[in-house]
């Protein structure tokens, strides 16, 4: 894939006690999914670290969700509670260098809630999509 | 071991500013544990430099690497290769690997990419504090393991001051008062006895007071 083909998709690391299965579902279900959503099956969203999402960014994604457990519901405890604080820094950093921070995101489903994670992708990418990516990035 | 952080990504790229290849070193010791210079902050300095450069003109390309330790030559070697195919290095090390860099690699600009905070120790996971000062004439055999060069605000030797409030230096409730603990050590250890000695002045001259410092072993001098 091309980086100006990845440029509009939007890459969603899902973890696979709990995100995952809401995706995987929605898509199998026919729900109103964006199309550009491609997934990457973490074992825990807490392992998903600072270099993985700006590899991403940089390979030219447009938006990076990463997808953990609701609060409290993590199996290995503290997984989604330090996802939400990496990503709440690495927008920081994002901040620091011009670079939209809304482009990436945090958010939580339960394996059953297809529904849910179907939303927050559509609104995610919507979101994107309304913003002219490449002039937020050059301004 | 050492304490870092990182320089704001505003100043790295003032400092790299007309150079068009970067090579990003970090360290795999001190700065590697304190997740101010290993291999992954290595990977996230590179990737912004990298994504704050996608909206420019310039060209700039920008190469990772991480040795063992930045400062020691033989590993500062491991980068022979790499540096002849760039116009200038941004160190993820403390100080002394910055330097060793820039001595190893006299043609190529070195910058630090750090700001190096001192010689202390992880508090709890993601919070590190300055234990020693490096004076250069250790009296922890005299303040029951705990430092007062470093930890006391004052650096006193016979304290505590008149600021000790409930265990708390003046400077900062959240502080622990250096002397309260050292009396608190000591008398755990049944040495209480130990704080009626006066501690004469300190000589600076071993600290930094007395110049640049230099450690020699004689045996093993080559
Ligand atoms: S007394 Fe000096 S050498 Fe010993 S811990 Fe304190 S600053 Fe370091
Ligand atoms: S309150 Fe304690 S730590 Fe603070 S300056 Fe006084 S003696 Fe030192």
């Amino acid at each position: 894939m091309t980086t100006g083909e990845l440029r509009t998709s939007v890459i969603a690391f899902c973890c696979e006690n709990s995100a995952l299965q809401a995706v995987e579902d929605a898509r199998h279900f026919g729900m109103t999914m964006p199309e550009c959503v491609q997934t990457i099956r973490v074992p825990c969203a807490g392992k998903v670290e600072e270099d993985h999402i700006l590899k991403a960014l940089e390979s030219g994604a447009a938006g990076v969700v990463l997808f953990a457990c609701h609060t409290e519901n993590c199996q290995y405890l503290q997984g989604n509670v330090r996802a939400e604080k990496r990503l709440t820094r690495l927008r920081g950093l994002l901040d620091e260098i011009g670079y939209p921070a809304d482009a990436v995101l945090y958010a939580s489903a339960a394996p059953a809630e297809a529904a849910r994670a179907a939303r927050i992708l559509r609104t995610f990418a919507d979101d994107l999509a309304s913003v002219d990516r490449e002039e937020a990035i050059e301004q | 071991m050492i304490v870092a952080e990182r320089k704001a990504i505003s100043d790295i790229l003032q400092m790299i500013e007309g150079a068009g290849r970067v090579l990003v070193v970090g360290c795999g010791t001190c700065v590697t544990v304190c997740l101010a210079g290993g291999e992954k902050e290595v990977a996230v300095c590179a990737s912004l430099l990298r994504l704050q450069n996608q909206g420019e003109d310039r060209d700039l390309t920008v190469a990772e690497a991480t040795i063992e330790r930045q400062c020691e030559w033989e590993f500062a070697r491991e980068l022979d290769e790499l540096v002849p195919d760039c116009d200038a290095i941004v160190s993820l090390a403390c100080g002394a690997g910055v330097q060793t860099l820039a001595a190893q690699f006299e043609d190529t600009p070195v910058f630090p990419g750090l700001n190096t905070q001192f010689i202390g120790i992880p508090e709890e996971q993601g919070v590190w504090t300055e234990h020693c000062l490096a004076c250069g004439e250790c009296v922890l055999d005299k303040t029951g393991g705990i430092c007062p060069i470093a930890r006391c605000a004052k650096t006193i030797l016979n304290g505590p001051c008149g600021g000790s409030q409930d265990g708390k230096c003046e400077i900062n409730p959240e502080t622990d008062c250096a002397w309260q603990l050292i009396f608190d050590r000591l008398k755990r250890l049944g040495r209480l006895h130990m704080l009626e000695e006066i501690e004469p002045p300190k000589n600076w001259s071993h600290s930094s007071d007395g110049g640049p410092r230099k450690v020699k072993r004689e045996d093993m001098i080559l």
